[in-house]
């Protein structure tokens, strides 16, 4: 077939004599099927045939059970990427909450169980922070989780209208609050509440006017509802109460000094300035990050040992195959190279498969009103990364030992193997 | 059929005392075999069913070892060869044909003679053109690109040869290579292999129980309860 005979970087090996084993490349869709490579052969009667060639033709020769093994993989390497991009997803949505509105350092409350759960002293935190030396400007804020709307967990941020961080805000429509009884709402709330400017929401019993709607890069504080900190700390029956404090560092100053420094001035506080400190407040983001360490490890487990039995299975029946390939001079390592390789083609085109459907099923989390006020998925080469790590990890870790049967193989024995 | 303007006098094979056992010494294949063959030779090893025949033929290719004795191929002394010097002895000195074809089903013919020449330092396309030159040479330029499955046993059989020619082997052993074929095709196929040795100068040595056919051969050596008779 002339379509199959593709010009290739190949034919520039050859040119430059380089044409060896070690060189040559081979690759090709249709061209599996016929073991076809990017091989020069014009004026051939004969398709030459490669290493790789070979190795995908084997592939191809089992094509249910390689399939089969592909998709097994895939849901290994779909569930890893998902989660990947998920948990890239909420450390960068927690760093952005830091930095939100040009805050440099986040302070709450020294050994709690969540960063929810914090409770400091408006005044008299306040006082002390200013009293730092760095602090240039600090905000304050009452976090708390509750019914809205029908739906059941429903981020809502107590603000002081005149602090620095929520003149940061941007506007999308409406104003920002002034009264006790003025609600906003995040881009993400007011789709999921239904609700626009000039509206009213009953939260508890009392109603509020939907003054305005703003719009974030943190995913937390678009489905966010912010009402006037005062107004939030009667609803919640915590007077003078704060969850945290958002500080802003004077020019030339390093956040993580004025932490240092505020830690210091104040025992009873903890001063976060990345996300990855944030476990000083809150283990959730560690935890979570641990379980993506496992579900990692696990679907590397699982596929290797799917590759395992794969493989096994390949080698047990052409045992006769590779006895004579081995007869006719194959070496050990050859023998090796092109199970291990065979291995390799199952987990890279898993990942191939997988990693679309990873990043899908990720995707779709946004598409559900319930989660996508938490979770927005961050698609960059880390899950990608990772997808490709475990599929080569998993194909050697399935494709060796059959791979070492194989070159074990005894060329006599496995000619009088039937 | 004369080989003698072939044979040059060298020593292509020279086994001495050649002993092998299976079955932890329960079974004598070869029982202190003797065995000289000049370089260009055309050999007929001949003997019943269970004589050694094909263990010598295995020890020869390497792909067995001898439990005592001496082996030379081409001065090459086996005993003193690692695994790798043996395996590119297989795949650049020793050509083999088996008594069943073993072609891999899934390659077409040319695809199963490129298989050989992998370990060597040819390039994909050198190895696709040296492929079409033996099949020709065999005859089978019109079942280049056929899959075993569908080639007669004869027309397997050639693809073996040529396989085993692929890389230009100073050796060529095959052992039965008409035991599954007709005596009309048999005797083609090995009127085809005396004359490529003569061809080529190579040494041939065919292991066969078939005595008409063996008389074709240079000469015949006849082994008998794992020794020359």
């Amino acid at each position: 077939m002339a379509c199959a005979r593709l010009w290739s970087a190949q034919r520039a090996l050859y040119r430059l004599g380089l044409g060896a084993e070690g060189v040559e490349l081979s690759v090709g869709v249709w061209g599996i099927r016929r073991g076809w490579g990017l091989s020069y052969t014009a004026g051939m009667e004969t398709r030459p045939l490669t290493f790789f060639g070979m190795t995908l033709r084997n592939l191809y020769r089992q094509r249910l059970r390689t399939s089969l093994t592909i998709l097994g993989v895939s849901v290994g390497v779909v569930a890893m990427v998902a989660f990947t991009a998920v948990v890239r997803g909420m450390w960068a949505a927690t760093q952005g909450s830091i930095t939100a509105g040009g805050t440099d350092l986040l302070v709450f409350q020294k050994g709690v169980a969540g960063d929810i759960f914090s409770s400091l002293d408006e005044k008299k935190t306040e006082a002390s922070l200013r009293a730092v030396p760095g602090v240039a400007d600090v905000g304050a804020a009452l976090t708390h989780v509750m019914p809205v709307g029908g739906k059941p967990f429903f981020i809502t941020f107590g603000v002081r209208p005149d602090d620095y961080s929520s003149k940061s805000t941007t506007l999308i429509a409406g104003r920002t609050i002034k009264a006790d009884d003025e609600v906003a709402l995040g881009k993400l709330a007011a789709s999921a509440l239904d609700k626009k400017v000039g509206d009213t929401l009953s939260i508890w019993g009392r109603e509020y006017k939907v003054v305005g709607i703003f719009e974030t890069e943190v995913v937390f504080y678009n489905g966010a509802l912010v009402m006037n900190l005062t107004a939030l700390q009667k609803l919640t029956k915590r007077p003078g109460l704060v969850t945290t404090f958002q500080v802003k560092v004077a020019p030339g100053e390093k956040p993580v000094e004025v932490s240092w420094r505020i830690e210091k001035a104040n025992p009873d506080v903890v001063a976060i300035a990345s996300a990855s400190q944030y476990n000083k407040v809150d283990n959730g983001l560690d935890m979570i990050a641990k379980l993506q360490v496992a579900v990692s490890v696990l679907s590397t487990i699982v596929g290797g040992l799917i590759v395992l039995n794969t493989m096994w299975m390949s080698v047990h029946e052409r045992t006769k195959e590779i006895g004579v390939l081995r007869a006719v001079g194959w070496s050990r390592r050859r023998v090796i190279g092109m199970i291990l390789l065979e291995s390799l083609g199952v987990g890279v085109m898993a990942c191939v498969i997988g990693t679309p459907l990873g990043f899908g099923l990720a995707n779709a989390t946004t598409l559900w009103s319930t989660t996508n006020r938490f979770i927005q998925p961050v698609f960059d080469a880390a899950p990608v990364l990772v997808s490709m790590v475990v599929g080569v990890a998993l194909s050697i870790l399935g494709g060796f030992a059959p791979a070492w049967r194989a070159s074990r193989i005894s060329p006599v024995e496995a000619l009088r193997y039937e | 059929m004369s080989d003698a303007k072939n044979a040059n006098g060298a020593q292509a094979i020279r086994a001495a005392g050649l002993v092998k056992r299976y079955q932890n010494g329960q079974i004598t294949a070869l029982d202190g075999l003797d065995l000289e063959v000049r370089a260009g030779e055309f050999v007929a090893v001949c003997g019943p069913s269970g004589c050694g025949k094909s263990t010598l033929l295995n020890l020869i290719a390497g792909i067995d070892r001898p439990d005592a004795g001496e082996l030379a191929v081409f001065g090459k002394r086996a005993a003193t060869l690692t695994e790798v010097e043996t395996d590119a002895l297989r795949s650049g000195v020793i050509g083999l044909v088996f008594q069943l074809h073993n072609l891999l089903p899934q390659l077409t013919a040319a695809e199963n003679v490129q298989v050989a020449m992998m370990p060597g330092e040819r390039t994909a396309a050198q190895r696709a053109a040296r492929a079409e030159e033996l099949l020709t040479r065999v005859g089978l330029a019109h079942r280049m690109n056929a899959l075993p499955p569908t080639l007669s046993g004869g027309e397997r059989q050639r693809v073996a040869v040529a396989r085993a020619l692929a890389n230009s082997p100073k050796l060529l052993l095959a052992d039965e290579p008409t035991g599954a074929l007709d005596s009309k095709t048999g005797g083609q196929l090995f009127e085809l292999l005396g004359e490529i040795q003569r061809e080529l100068g190579m040494t041939l040595l065919v292991v066969t129980h078939d005595e008409h056919i063996a008389a074709r051969a240079g000469r015949v050596v006849r082994i008998l309860d794992g020794k020359v008779c």
